[in-house]
């Protein structure tokens, strides 16, 4: 079973915020509006139960995924419902809204924001931890809510074949445009027993 | 005539770094490459007064593109751009001559890399 101390989660939390907060800048400057984030969630899931923790009453997904390795391993992602999905890419291309799919310059479009969004934390993650995460391209689709973790990995993170997973969700507001989504993170099991490690390193750095 | 390469597998991306770079230099000519590996092909063949790369991309990855563009060419002004700032891309940018900027880019940001790389307007 997955546990951290307290010192390791509060260190854990902190670190994600520096992330998303390099995250939301980055997505203020490319939509041009305020964007709000959420406290962080923390907590130690089934990766069955993902969909239900994220669900907002849209039957659709709309996943912006890269897998990272090296440092640790895990699944990084950028969730929206279909329609706010929709909503943002129409912004960003300054197209019509409502859009009527998701094509293919829609989600190419969304991939880059995605790709943008995730690097921007890992990035703000990997150096507060002082290692490398090497990430895979990002991969945007549109699935069903009840099945689109198993199906929307690389290869490369982790083994979605593991019933456990650490989920660090946040939501992101973007005041006046009325779209909200999550960032997800997900860590193998396996990679517990580093990031503890590399936790109480940071932890020792700051008291140093 | 300004001629700038910019190599990023996303057409959003490379729309993004054009735009921002005619706010600049309006009459800049702009040659998209949507790879590595097809960019290197274009620097053989063509003089350019700067080279954007992106990091993370199918076949070639920025770093890899760098290198093996240093060995015929160690002075052309290069700038990775990517959402991937962890300090050792910067570090293994700086290693090569390039500077890495992050993603995305601002119209403040794109004047000082032109002005690193000369292209003041």
């Amino acid at each position: 079973v997955i546990s951290l101390d307290e010192d390791a989660r509060d260190a854990l939390v902190e670190i994600f915020n520096l992330g998303v907060s390099k995250s939301a800048v980055a997505l203020s400057q490319m939509v041009g509006a305020e964007v709000r984030l959420s406290t962080p969630d923390f907590e130690v899931i089934r990766i069955d139960q993902i969909a239900e923790k994220i669900a907002q009453g849209g039957d659709l997904a709309c996943v912006v995924r890269e897998d990272f390795r090296d440092g640790l391993d895990g699944g990084a992602m950028l969730v929206f419902t279909e329609q706010e999905g929709l909503r943002l890419v129409a912004r960003l291309l300054d197209s019509p809204f409502p859009l009527p799919k998701l094509a293919e310059a829609e989600a190419e479009a969304l991939s880059e924001v995605g790709n943008i969004i995730l690097n921007a934390c890992l990035a703000q993650i990997a150096d507060a931890l002082q290692i490398y995460l090497e990430t895979s391209l990002p991969v945007c689709q549109v699935v069903g809510m009840a099945k689109w973790i198993p199906s929307a990995g690389s290869g490369m993170g982790p083994n979605m074949g593991t019933s456990e997973a650490i989920l660090l969700k946040v939501n992101l507001n973007v005041e006046e445009r009325g779209i909200m989504g999550y960032l997800i993170f997900l860590l193998d099991v396996r990679s517990t027993v580093k990031l503890k490690s590399l936790l109480a390193a940071f932890v020792q750095r700051l008291g140093a | 005539m300004t001629t700038i390469l910019v190599i990023d597998d996303s057409s959003t991306a490379r729309k993004w770094i054009a735009r921002e770079v005619r706010k600049h230099l309006p009459q800049a000519e702009i040659v998209e490459s949507p790879s590595g590996d097809a960019g290197l092909v274009l620097v053989k063949s063509t003089t350019f007064d700067l080279v954007t790369v992106d990091f993370n991309m199918p076949g070639l990855n920025g770093i890899e593109f760098i290198q093996q563009l240093r060995a015929f060419n160690p002075s052309i002004p290069v700038a990775m751009i990517t959402a991937n700032t962890q300090q050792t891309n910067i570090d293994r940018a700086r290693a090569l001559k390039a500077e890495l900027y992050g993603k995305p880019l601002t119209e403040a940001v794109v004047g000082e890399l032109l002005r690193k790389a000369g292209l003041s307007p």
